[in-house]
């Protein structure tokens, strides 16, 4: 029985692998038929599927396969600082274009970058300076939290909306305490007291960008304390904060995407950045040849790099017509200078 | 002599039998994937050999491993259970990190003593409580280790985040060490430094303490039987203590060479759970020393294997910790394995009589 | 003639290195007491195992009442009506005897509940067929373990049995408690129509209970003779393969100073209890002192509060005149003290450990075989390993063997050969020839007794009454903690120890 078994399994093997060998030619056959267009590499500090950061950048690069022609791969490093360096490299090697996103990538691609002058870096989420081939796109996430802000201090306090108290306490989970989620912070903060300034912003950080228990967790004992809107600036942890705020009946705003589509009855709104749309115009300037490579490209509100985004239209609306109406208004004072937004570094 | 190479030999079977078996199992994933496991597999190994640059990259991944594996070692050989290496080599890290960002003017060669023993010192410190709370009072080190690392981690993540934030890029890390103490590289763009050569004396010294020398020898009849250790003498508690802090201190040095060979500074996920795969190392070879170095290579080629992998063919890397789990579920079942191994020589008649 | 109720026909077994029954045919006639005698390892266990069907023979035939067994399994042999009481009981501590007896087939109250009242009635009824007293409500945990015996023998007659198989019955009991045993087996016997198989390597024994023994050795069956035919010496031969001479040994006057000197020693047991109650003696150079006394009444307390394993709550112990109370292992080892435990696998030996690495312990600091206290020197460890094999007779293919792979008596050898080495002044030695062939148990009692001529103060706790008589010049007697009776060899026969051994002392009597 058992000889017949291992014969079976054996053939199946033989077999399957000469079909895969045979579709694998295929393939190949394909991406050489496509051989226009520049080639690109993304490299992600984390992993796809964190429906936010890492898959709005993916979604720029799909945006320019599909506009532009170009060739991509996607490297992920899977939150793993060992893979940094090789994941980058292995770009390098690849691509003439290299998209780099996370933070972390600070201080290998300074490294990498030097030995493939040839190569064009795009780095994404933090600002490097003074280096011909790494072009930096730094988004302004304070302006947009500023937005955030205004928005949830708005709606906080308006009991025409179900569950609302009148107290004036808002929340938000940030991933870890580090200078970019405090930047978020700050311009969240500032948003809510522009707003109300008696407002009271509670923060707790989870700790974890990957950990959604550890968000939901965080995001009960926020609305345990009577806040009834928590901002999320915590990337896959985040999804716990939409677990939470949906098993209690409270609000949660999105952040890097639109992410009203994950539960539009709880999710009232999302503080978006263009890490899509700034990728995909780089690569476009590029094409076009009006690439300024080396400089720090700033997406603030008045690039559209960052913004408040409210679901698609067949979506209700829980957030009034005239907060809308209002943070449109504060958007423009924004782009005027009528208001500054603080910054933390 | 004939007996323990017979059992030797018998343990080696098993172990490339297990992982000849979870290599075949994860062909077979590959095939329900609809991937082609001959091209998976060839991806794999030319991306962990294909290139000098690879076999580099390689080899620089087994320093933290070996370091973690031999402090695994120890510890199970003694009969402690340090479960405690992720907490210990980030607080190493860290106070090498310190030292290298600190005490920048210090001449090379000083640092970096200072920066291995502050490193071994802390570790050592980090595992020493929770082995006097196990010798003394009996609480259980397996747990209080566990806790232990979220300790560290967060405490460190704490302190890079505040105290000693980096001055330049926000990026989660501490101010860089100083340029002249930084490990040199041996193969251009790839992390592979001076390192891997004080890995080297350091598994010598291991190798020599547990093989040759009486406090390796009682150390492993403490973990083997420790009512015979205490009739026969020895002071089985002030021996487990010891192994638990040679076993902290060794994550503790783990840590510091990340900083001064990979990093150039601390950073806030500067390990993502080396001291685990040390551990996973240590067990499949039953803590021996040249057993943990073959290993870490065996581990390294598939952790830098499986990222050309996915890349070249599609293949999702964590096939390779569908594989390395199998093997380790295997070897659990060794004493299975051999028997089954026994039985069927039986029934094929190859008896010893 | 009689008819053959087990029958065993050319059986073999092979398990993976050993061959450890080559080629066996005997046959058991109904109502015998057939006793099956051989060396640990010689494959009594082996063969028993077959007879009950825990395994299945590599080749050969086994018929029991006649049929032929196809498919070995326990179950079926209870079936047949065999009963099988193992050397360690396998009772439930917690129940009550009835309880014990009855699991597995419990009677049952509409099918479902297990009816304990009627539970009891059996069991009282059983006894009273048997000759076995017991008392049913009693629990496992609190009764003596001449009882528990008795237990596991009703538990087989409750289910059935008309063979039953005795593995080493007596090794636990009392003298007393053997005789009862014996009368209850020769009444099972001859008036209950039972068949019993004993299996046993105490020799005396035999000779009072079996109607014939089998003799096996290294696998084989030697001989199947009429007990009444043969003596202890002639069993003895035929066991070990050559002559046996258990000579009394001679017991010189002792002259020497006093060594050791224990007073009032209170120590407690595991669970908290005291288990020595005050107890004082002494030993002289070149004396063995006994102690005689069933297991359990504070011995193994007393080796390892000697030792310094034990913490002493109460009185002294001084060694050499020095005050070595509260002295750990390693304090009391430097004064000179030696020590054969009496668990050599948990105390004496690391199982997964070579022999090499046995007898290196306690050495392995020394300049002989340790340079500079750093450097093993391997190779002088292993001529040293090499040497003690030899001199102390481990039967082993090669000194890297794991100690958990020698038979019982090796394994003794090797803790033996280690202690004996030392070249100390006082020896404490706990159930030395536990477990251990005839051939070993001699060599063993010329070892100790060299080293009392040697001059070593020598404590020995044994539960073999017949080793203490041979071995000691001294001997006191240990009950409940408490020291009931001291004697110079010689002075009490053994019968009359027995009381003493109970806490009678003999004027009561």
């Amino acid at each position: 029985m058992k000889k017949k078994l291992m014969l079976l399994l054996s053939l199946i093997l033989i077999v399957s692998t000469f079909f895969a060998a045979c579709s694998g030619k295929e393939n190949t056959k394909v991406k050489e038929e496509k051989k226009e267009g520049i080639s690109v590499s993304l490299v992600i500090a984390g992993g796809l599927g964190d429906r936010s950061f890492y898959d709005s950048s993916n979604e720029g690069i799909e945006m320019a396969k599909e506009k532009l022609g170009i060739k991509a791969t996607v490297l992920e490093c899977k939150n793993d600082p060992s893979l940094y360096g090789d994941q980058l490299i292995e770009a390098s090697n690849r691509s003439d274009v290299i998209v780099v996103v996370g933070f972390e990538f600070y201080d290998v691609i300074q490294e990498v970058a030097k030995e493939f002058p040839d190569k064009n870096y795009i780095y994404i989420d933090n600002v490097i300076e003074g280096v011909p081939n790494i072009t930096c796109i730094d988004y302004m996430e304070n302006e947009g939290s500023f937005l955030a802000g205004a928005l949830a201090a708005m709606a906080t306090t308006d009991e025409s909306i179900e569950g609302m108290n009148k107290e004036a306490k808002i929340g938000m989970v940030g991933g870890m305490d580090i200078p970019v989620i405090r930047n978020f912070q700050a311009g969240y903060e500032a948003g809510a007291k522009y707003i109300n300034p008696e407002i009271k912003v509670e923060t707790i950080f989870a700790g974890d960008f990957e950990d959604p228990a550890k968000g939901k967790e965080s995001a009960l004992a926020l609305y345990a304390k009577g806040v009834d809107i928590v901002f999320q600036v915590a990337g896959k942890t985040g999804e716990g904060v939409f677990e939470a705020a949906k098993d209690s009946g409270q609000y949660a705003i999105g952040v890097d995407s639109d992410q009203r589509y994950i539960n539009p009855d709880n999710i009232m709104a999302s503080m978006i950045k263009g890490v899509g749309l700034s990728i995909y115009e780089s690569l476009e300037r590029i094409e076009k040849d009006e690439f300024k490579a080396g400089s720090v490209y700033k997406y603030g509100i008045n690039e559209n790099g960052v913004d408040l985004a409210f679901g698609t239209e067949d979506m209700k609306q829980i957030v009034t017509e005239d907060m809308i109406k209002k943070v449109n208004e504060i958007k423009e004072k924004i782009k005027k200078g009528e208001i500054t937004v603080p910054e933390a570094k | 002599m004939f007996k323990k190479a017979k059992d030797n030999v018998e343990y080696l079977i098993s172990l490339f039998l297990s992982i000849f078996a979870a290599l075949l199992i994860g062909a077979l994933i590959m095939l329900l994937n609809g991937q082609n496991p001959i091209v998976g597999y060839k991806a794999l190994v030319l991306g962990a050999f294909g290139s000098k640059y690879k076999i580099a990259t390689t080899f620089a991944k087994t320093v933290p491993l070996i370091l973690t594996g031999l402090a695994t070692a120890i510890s199970f050989m003694s009969g402690i259970f340090n479960i405690g290496g992720e907490g210990q080599l980030y607080l190493g890290a860290f106070a090498a990190a310190y030292i290298g960002f600190t005490f920048t003017n210090l001449p090379v060669f000083i640092a970096i003593i200072l920066a291995i023993i502050a490193s071994a010192l802390i570790g050592g410190l980090y595992a020493y409580f929770p082995a006097v709370l196990r010798v003394k009072y009996e609480i259980d080190e397996v747990i209080t280790t566990i806790m232990l690392n979220s300790v560290a981690i967060l405490f460190t993540n704490y302190l890079v985040n505040y105290p000693f934030q980096a001055a330049q890029g926000k990026m989660g890390g501490t101010d860089m060490i100083a340029e002249a103490f930084k490990f040199p590289k041996l193969v251009k763009l790839s992390k592979l430094n001076t390192s891997i050569f004080y890995t080297a004396i350091i598994a010598i010294i291991i190798y020599y303490l547990i093989k040759k020398t009486p406090f390796g020898y009682n150390f492993r009849i403490v973990g083997e039987n420790g009512v015979f250790a205490k009739y026969a003498g020895i002071n089985t508690k002030r021996y487990m203590i010891l192994a638990m802090v040679i076993s902290g201190a060794l994550c503790g040095i783990a840590g510091a060479f990340e900083v001064y060979g990979v990093h150039y500074r601390f950073l806030q996920n500067i390990s993502k759970g080396y001291a685990f795969d040390g551990m996973l190392v240590a067990l499949i070879v039953k803590n021996n020393p040249v057993g943990i170095i073959l290993m870490s290579i065996f581990f390294a080629m598939l952790k830098t294997g499986s990222n050309s992998m996915e890349v070249a063919t599609g293949i999702p890397s964590e096939l390779i910790l569908v594989i390395q789990s199998i093997i380790i579920l295997f070897i659990a079942g060794e004493n299975g394995f051999k028997k089954l191994f026994k039985e069927y020589r039986l029934k094929r008649g190859k008896l010893v009589k | 003639m009689s008819e053959r109720i087990i029958e065993l026909k050319n059986v073999s077994k092979q398990f993976p290195s050993v061959l450890a029954n080559d080629n066996i045919s005997l046959h058991i006639n109904k109502g015998e007491i057939y006793a099956i005698v051989g060396e640990n390892g010689a494959g009594k266990s082996t063969l028993m195992k077959t007879m009950y069907g825990l395994h299945e023979p590599t080749s050969g035939e086994v018929y029991i009442k006649g049929e032929k067994i196809k498919s070995f399994s326990p179950s079926n042999s209870i079936k047949r009506g065999i009963g099988m009481v193992h050397q360690h009981f396998m009772l439930v501590p917690s129940f009550t005897i009835a309880e014990n007896i009855v699991l597995g087939s419990e009677p049952r109250s509409k099918r479902i509940f297990s009816d304990k009242k009627k539970a009891v009635d059996i069991v009282k009824s059983l006894s009273r067929t048997y000759g076995l007293e017991v008392d049913p409500n009693a629990k496992i945990q609190d009764v003596s373990v001449g009882i528990q015996q008795r237990v596991e023998i009703l538990k087989t007659l409750y289910k059935g049995a008309d063979i039953l198989i005795l593995d080493e019955p007596t090794a636990v009991l009392t003298p007393q408690e053997t005789e009862e045993l014996f009368k209850v087996i020769k009444r099972l016997v001859n008036e209950l129509d039972k068949t019993v198989i004993i299996i046993t390597h105490k020799l005396n024994e035999v000779l009072t209970i079996s109607d014939r023994v089998a003799v096996m050795r290294q696998g084989k069956l030697v001989d199947v003779v009429n007990t009444r035919e043969v003596n202890e010496k002639i069993l003895a031969e035929l066991m070990v393969g050559r002559e046996v001479l258990l000579e009394d040994i001679d017991k010189p006057e002792i002259k020497g100073e006093e060594v050791v000197r224990v007073k009032d020693l209170v120590v407690k047991d595991n669970r908290g209890f005291d288990a020595l109650k005050g107890v004082s003696f002494h030993i002289n150079k070149g004396e063995i002192l006994g102690v005689a006394g069933i297991e359990g009444n504070g011995q193994s307390e007393l080796t390892e509060a000697l030792a310094g394993m034990r913490k002493i709550e109460v009185g002294h112990v001084f060694i050499k005149g020095i005050d070595a109370t509260g002295f750990n292992p390693k304090k009391i080892r430097e004064l000179g003290v030696a020590h054969i435990p009496e668990d050599r696998l948990v105390t004496g030996l690391s199982k997964v450990s070579s022999i090499t690495d046995n007898i290196l312990m306690g050495s392995q600091f020394k300049e002989e075989f340790c340079k500079n206290k750093l450097h093993l020197k391997r190779d002088k460890i292993r001529d040293y390993a090499k040497k003690l094999i030899k001199k102390f007779d481990v039967r082993t293919p090669s000194e890297d063997v794991k100690v958990g792979s020698l038979s019982g008596g090796n394994m003794q050898k090797v803790v033996i050969a280690r202690e004996f080495s030392f070249n100390t002044e006082i020896l404490l030695i706990s159930q030395p020839t536990r477990g251990v062939d005839i051939g070993a148990i001699e060599f063993i009692h010329d070892q100790i007794i060299k080293k009392r001529n040697e001059g070593c103060a020598i404590l020995l706790i044994s539960a073999e009454l017949d080793e203490i008589f041979r071995l000691s010049d001294r001997i006191i007697t240990l009950y409940e903690g408490k020291v009931t009776g001291e004697f110079k060899n010689g002075e009490i026969t053994k019968n009359e120890i027995g009381y003493y051994m109970t806490g009678n002392r003999k004027e009561q009597v």
